[in-house]
């Protein structure tokens, strides 16, 4: 029972309820600015997200982020260089090349031209190109073409040997690295896409290019279909934007001036009084670079050589180095050497530890700073690689069942050695420095077996040599071949348990879960 | 915000007392399990450069499930209680229409979280069965899951939209497919035509392609652009819906 309020005459009685009017205008205008103001928010938000982006690369072998070299090598650059990557969209490669595009535009878009052409599909823009590479007597192909950001009328004008220094062409073959499966069938190894664009910028930047003398007439190499080593050190030496020219030592009265290395590999003529006297000249000169890979061939005498090294406090002995193992038959000999990179010098630093494998016969080296040479002209000799435990430097080694014991070379055994003469370390006083490598091996670079790790220690000397350290931790990125290897028990317990057993209690639950509610 | 997990809770109960969320999370087991199975056999035929992680969460066939997805999450979202008449009690009760909204999102979100959980207990199997040998990378990992989220909340968002629209699920169901397609083949369009056009410009030609982002993701680049894309897209739906609800609690 509610008691009701008699109302009082005092005071007026009150207004009747007036529905509250909806200005429904009001309020679709202010719903409609609302929605065009998050429209124009979102357009803000995303314009400034494509201008100012950042990417984490962690993909498994780090493919999209470039060296420490490379970034520095960008951010110093002060000319506006044009990369024309040339590539078949539909090839296997063209991912790897539209990778490395992507990454170099990202990382110095202010100053890179970086654009894709696809000769089958653009056959015009191609046959442009080829045009005016052909003024730089390069013949185009697939691959990358760098070169200034000029117009193409500045580019006619100039002479063609200019032109030459100015543009810069790396061919698609060259830089992907393949490996062999089982089946013998040819496998992608390694994309070494960042290094050769690293360098062919740099080419143009400065316009110089490093030539290499190759001493080929008093080699023998072991040659397969695939080539021998010193076809390997062409097609590396050219990946690098060197320039390989042959060279006779008996046909030139002196290396010539403008040899920035000289290279010696798998020797079996030994030098004459006249050949060692100008490698001696050459090797007292400035900037100047030497590279011996030693022919391990059994009763090969090479004294001459020999003695140039020694005298530089790198003495190669008259050893193999092997180890040895039993079997069923008796013991057996192993001339393969497991090698560790050593840390001693800036050539294998990016390698140290990494163990590898020396194919064909190998010398020891004796390294003796402690020698006259070394010590009055300042020469810093540093080992970079050591044999693993269990090898030694055996003398008789055409004996069947040789043993480690006096006359041998016992351990710690080097096999490769570097050569610093004029070292400081003071920067500007070690750029005049002459630099030479010995590799006690010359199988290393045999195309049949060539490893990855020893391609890339050969590369890191290349450019040690031609004072190119920039380069040394610019490798190759590895391509990882992802497999799933399971037995067929295994993997139909998979697909029973993936595909049956887990959904089917997954329904079952839903049933009980309804049935349940049901109930 | 008391508010919103109150709400977040009733709205997970309602997914999971219902019985087409197990047949929903059963059905894309069954897929995905399947999708596992056909790259173990595939990769173990011979290596490839695609990890099992590219194979398991973007396989050539993803896309022939994945847009089917999320019409059957989000259908049922408002378009249900609208057909019920329980939205408009809901919106009249005192919650914020913020809170409604953000509670049905999440519950969905959570639910399509949940649908790819198995994957990661598939790659353990294979882990286990294998004892360790196989490489799973975990960066492409951490990706594939990261744009995997990152696309669902958009779409899911898109779902709301679609739901929020209509009284009949059957239409929001396929007002959100309708959506996801055209902003999939927008993407795919912008790719095709420009194959020709310089690498500087491929970079907005690839800020709307969803496979792109699904290709670089899945292999472990993770990239700014396509977080604040899918974020920003997310958030500019959910404010549209909101004023959609907001239009029905003074309609009502």
């Amino acid at each position: 029972m509610s008691e009701e309020i008699p109302p009082t005459p005092e005071t007026p009685p009150p207004a009747p309820d007036t529905p509250p009017t909806i200005q429904r205008g009001k309020i679709g205008i202010n719903v409609s600015v609302q929605i065009l103001l998050g429209l124009v928010l979102f357009a803000i938000i995303n314009y400034l997200s494509i201008r100012h982006f950042r990417q984490w690369d962690k993909t498994y072998n780090r493919e999209f982020t470039l060296s420490e070299d490379t970034l520095s090598f960008l951010k110093q650059l002060d000319k506006k260089l044009s990369i024309t990557i040339i590539s078949r969209k539909d090839s296997q490669e063209h991912k790897d090349m539209a990778q490395l595009a992507d990454s170099f535009h990202r990382e110095g878009r202010s100053k890179l031209k970086i654009d894709i052409v696809d000769p089958n599909k653009d056959l015009e823009a191609f046959q442009k190109l080829a045009m005016e590479a052909d003024r730089s007597h390069i013949q185009l192909d697939l691959g990358i073409f760098v070169r200034p950001t000029t117009s193409t009328n500045e580019s006619a004008d100039r002479p063609a040997g200019e032109a030459g220094k100015a543009t810069q062409y790396i061919p698609q073959a060259s830089l992907f690295r393949y490996t062999a499966d089982i089946n013998q069938r040819p496998v992608l190894a390694g994309f070494a896409g960042e290094a050769a664009l690293t360098s062919a910028l740099m080419a143009v930047a400065r316009g110089d290019q490093p030539i290499v003398y190759l001493v080929a007439h008093k080699s023998k190499l072991r040659t397969t279909k695939d080539g021998n080593a010193n076809g390997t050190i062409i097609s590396m030496v050219s990946r690098q934007n060197m320039k390989v020219l042959p060279l006779s030592l008996d046909q030139e009265p002196r290396i010539p001036e403008d040899a920035n290395a000289v290279f010696f590999v798998g020797m079996i003529d030994d030098f004459d009084e006249r050949e060692l006297s100008m490698v001696r000249d050459y090797w007292h000169g400035k900037r100047h670079a030497l590279f011996f890979m030693l022919n391990g061939q059994a009763g090969l005498n090479t004294p001459l050589v020999e003695k140039f090294l020694a005298e530089n406090g790198v003495v190669p002995q008259q050893d193999r180095v092997l180890r040895t193992y039993g079997t069923a038959s008796g013991t057996e000999k192993l001339f393969e050497v497991k090698s560790t990179f050593l840390d001693a010098s800036p050539i294998t630093m990016p390698q140290k530890g990494t163990v590898t494998t020396i194919p064909g016969l190998t010398r020891s080296l004796k390294l003796t700073p402690e020698a006259e040479k070394p010590r009055t002209e300042n020469i810093d000799i540093r080992a970079l690689l050591s044999p693993t435990t269990g090898y030694w430097g055996e003398m008789k080694y055409l004996d069947v069942s040789p043993q480690a014991d006096e006359g041998d070379n016992l351990p710690p055994l080097y096999i490769a050695a570097s050569m610093e003469r004029g070292a400081s370390k003071d920067a500007q006083i070690s750029v005049d420095s002459s630099r030479m490598v010995v590799i006690a091996n010359s199988s290393l670079l045999d195309p049949d077996y060539l490893l990855p790790q020893n391609y890339d220690f050969a590369s890191s000397c290349f450019n040690w040599l031609l004072q190119r350290e920039n380069y040394i931790g610019i490798n190759p990125t590895p391509k990882t071949m992802f497999s799933v290897k399971v037995s067929d028990e295994q993997q139909g317990r998979i697909f029973m348990l993936s595909t049956v057993v887990l959904p089917l209690t997954v329904f079952l639950l839903g049933i009980a879960v309804w049935g349940a509610r049901r109930g | 915000m008391r508010t919103l997990f109150i709400l977040l809770g009733k709205e997970l109960r309602s997914f999971f007392f219902s019985p087409v969320a197990y047949v929903v999370l059963a059905l894309f087991m069954v897929i995905s399990g399947f999708s596992f199975s056909q790259a173990i056999t595939l990769m173990g035929e011979k290596p490839t450069e695609t990890s099992i992680v590219q194979w398991t969460f973007y396989p050539r066939w993803f896309f022939f499930y994945f847009f089917f997805l999320f019409p059957l999450i989000t259908m049922r979202l408002f378009a249900e209680e609208q057909k019920t008449g329980t939205l408009e009690s809901l919106l009249t009760a005192p919650v914020r229409a913020v809170h409604v909204l953000l509670a049905k999102f999440f519950s969905a979100f959570i639910f399509y979280v949940i649908l790819w959980i198995p994957n990661l207990v598939y790659l353990g199997i294979l882990h286990w069965v294998s004892d360790g040998r196989v490489l799973i990378p975990l960066g492409s990992l951490g990706g594939a899951f990261l744009i995997i989220l990152l696309i669902g909340l958009f779409h899911i968002a898109v779902g709301c939209l679609a739901s929020a629209l209509t009284r009949n699920q059957i239409v929001a169901a396929i007002i959100c497919f309708t959506l996801i397609l055209l902003h999939f083949l927008l993407g795919m369009f912008l790719l095709l035509m420009a194959k020709d056009v310089p690498v500087e410009y491929m970079g907005i030609v690839n800020y709307f392609a969803t496979t792109q982002h699904i290709s670089y993701f899945t292999i472990g680049l993770i990239d700014s652009r396509a977080i604040v894309y899918y974020v920003s897209f997310t958030v500019l739906l959910l404010t549209i819906t909101h004023q959609v609800l907001e239009y029905r609690r003074w309609k009502a």
